[in-house]
């Protein structure tokens, strides 16, 4: 049933010129934008957004899957010809992939990275297809109280994952709930945080808080220091024996099942998934000599489990509403828009849609596959191109799209403020993350909190009389004294 | 010798200035804390009683923390800040601005006083500057500007 619903929305999908088309769009400018140093994939997501509310909910999907997807393989290009990570899942790839640029094998490296991210990234999707039903099943056994401790659970492990200070990451994350109480309360219709002025009444949307935190901030950031790179040398050869490329499939295997299931815990993020996966790599091989110098394998290992994450983090979305990275917390925020509800319910009343997201995602990594060797020579003039261009670009796109959500001057603003913010908070050491996680947690937090309270009588010891619930609870204790326990033990 | 950490004290500020304006919009709408288990519903202000605090505790914590060994003084907190603070300011006057004077007028306007001045501050090779200018409005804002009103049709100012 699922596989019959999948063949036929890809099918629909490509032959519809209109979402075959946003497809192939989506794919090139995923890839050119994340290819272009300090404009990261949530970036990328974050400024194409506004052009998916003009679109009905699968076509919408159909686009942002395939900027989404693509624009992870886009970060490891300038990792690998620039040596600056297009994304933080590309922050291993220029080990290895850095060298063989400079030897005159850029094109061969990209090559391999491109092939073993469509191979991670189909391994996720697959994963993601068999483990998303289980994961259903049991959760639609949920109710308010294990509701309540899953967003719990996901705020939590977003503050752990945050790197520096666990602590900071908390308290971002509250004020990101705080934020997102704002406006009117839906289960009573009282006023909060709103300061008695019309603007704040209708809360604050999800979308320019995005634009500003994830898009303007970056350029606040980048015009700090920006300056052009060099010239790129000669990228060679793209196209490498294919008996050379199929020796590799050990490594692209070990990195997708690395990818998907580290990708799968919520706010882990790829940068982790990628650590370790080069990390066993090196372990695993025989002969170390040539990791740091240019070997493959430290190429299509990280490669593949940073796309493997793709899947993996769309696992506690589409099951749970949990978003599993930051990616995901802005292709939420589309979801949300669209009316659309992420979580076990989304399976039940909306099948169609879901068997759309599967589909979307696998002709997005089909067609980065194919787009991706053509657009190779084009990226690398794109990428020479003079960074106040490139900055300046994203801020008109920063302005005007955030302008278009709801053709509102007051959505600029809140925009701007966000982006002043984040970079405020990148000055003095704060994530920005948690923020935008508390925001979407936040009223999934609170109403199911509610919910239960309403239910028990005012007894908070439900959260620990249902199983699933008590686990979430327990789990979302460890994570949060962890770092307390640590910190102890070093003293 | 232990000195004053700028870092902690402007998180500690952030944090602060968050938790008070959220106490002040509480109590200006007293009746969310009133309403706390009058009925079985906790009520609308249970949660942001129970994050407010949070936040406030986290505040003072930051203060009790601002004396370090190593504490960052306020110049190496807000190195390299000159740039993007100027770009926000005017990001906020342009927009400001868009209400009376339209998008096209507004954001090439910025797009040459932004030239201009990053140009200044970093020495930039003026006939580069003159080139960039000139790309990003004959490419880069008019085709911004054909996409998002003719394609998606949005009533830009």
């Amino acid at each position: 049933m699922l596989l019959e619903r999948f063949f036929i929305s890809s099918i629909q999908i490509l032959t519809n010129p209109e979402t075959l088309l946003l497809s192939v769009i989506g794919v090139a400018l995923g890839i050119v934008l994340g290819a272009i140093p300090g404009i990261s994939s949530t970036m990328t997501l974050a400024i194409l957004l506004p052009v998916s509310f003009y679109l009905d909910q699968n076509s919408a999907m159909v686009f942002l899957m395939a900027v989404f997807s693509s624009s992870v393989f886009g970060g490891s290009i300038s990792a690998i010809l620039l040596n600056i990570p297009g994304t933080p899942g590309a922050i291993v790839t220029q080990i290895d992939g850095f060298p063989l640029a400079k030897k005159g094998k850029g094109g061969y490296a990209l090559a391999y990275a491109l092939f073993s991210s469509s191979v991670g990234g189909l391994v996720g999707l697959l994963i993601l297809m068999l483990l998303a039903p289980v994961i259903i099943k049991s959760a639609m056994n949920f109710r308010s109280p294990e509701f309540a401790a899953a967003a719990l659970f996901g705020l939590a492990m977003l503050a752990y994952s945050t790197p520096g200070s666990t602590y900071r990451g908390i308290v971002i994350g509250v004020l990101g709930v705080i934020l997102g109480m704002v406006g009117f309360d839906n289960m009573t219709d009282m006023l909060r945080f709103d300061f008695r002025t019309e603007f704040l009444q209708n809360g604050i949307n999800l979308v320019p808080l995005s634009i500003g935190l994830f898009g303007m901030s970056e350029i606040l950031k980048n015009i700090e220091t920006s300056k052009d790179s060099e010239k790129l040398p000669n990228i060679g050869n793209i196209f490498p024996p294919f008996s050379s490329v199929i020796k590799t499939w050990k490594s692209i295997f070990r990195g997708s099942i690395f990818g998907v299931f580290i990708g799968a815990i919520p706010a882990a993020g790829s940068a982790i998934a990628v650590a370790i996966s080069y990390a066993q790599e090196v372990k695993l091989a025989k002969d170390k000599s040539e990791f740091g110098k240019g070997d493959i394998r430290g190429i299509v290992a990280p490669e593949s489990a940073n796309n493997a994450c793709v899947g993996g983090a769309l696992i506690p979305m589409m099951t749970l509403g949990i978003p599993g990275d930051t990616m995901t917390a802005v292709l939420m925020a589309s979801l949300l828009i669209h009316g659309l509800q992420p979580g076990p319910f989304l399976f039940q009343n909306n099948p169609e849609f879901v068997s759309v997201v599967y589909a979307s995602l696998f002709i997005a990594i089909t067609l980065t596959l194919l787009l991706g060797f053509f657009l190779i020579r084009f990226i690398v003039k794109a990428l020479n191109a003079p960074t106040t261009i490139i900055n300046f670009t994203i801020i008109v796109l920063c302005l005007t799209g955030s302008f278009a959500i709801r053709n509102l001057i007051s959505d600029v603003f809140i925009m701007i403020f966000f982006g002043v913010l984040g970079y405020l908070f990148y000055k003095i050491n704060l994530p920005t993350a948690p923020l935008a996680f508390g925001l979407i947690l936040g009223p999934v937090l609170e109403e199911n909190l509610r919910r239960s309270l309403i239910i028990s009588r005012g007894s908070w010891l439900i959260f620990l009389e249902r199983p699933i619930s008590l686990c979430l609870v327990v789990i979302t204790l460890i994570v949060l004294l962890l770092p307390l326990i640590k910190f102890k033990n070093r003293q | 010798m232990k000195k004053i950490n700028y870092e902690v004290l402007t998180v500690a500020v952030v944090t602060g200035v968050f938790a008070v304006a959220g106490w002040y919009s509480i109590f200006d709408r007293f009746e969310l804390v009133e309403g706390i288990y009058k009925t079985n519903d906790p009520g609308a202000g249970l949660l942001p009683l129970i994050l407010l605090s949070i936040l406030s505790i986290s505040s003072i914590t930051f203060l009790t923390q601002i004396k370090a060994e190593n504490g960052r003084s306020l110049k190496e907190v807000f190195h390299s800040a000159n740039l993007p603070l100027l770009l926000s300011i005017l990001l906020v006057i342009i927009v400001f601005l868009t209400k009376f004077l339209g998008y096209l007028l507004t954001i090439n306007g910025l797009t040459i006083l932004w030239f201009l001045l990053y140009g200044k501050l970093r020495n930039e090779d003026k006939k580069k500057l003159f080139i960039n200018t000139i790309f990003m409005i004959l490419i880069v804002n008019s085709v911004v500007y054909l996409f998002f009103m003719k394609l998606l049709n949005t009533p830009l100012p």
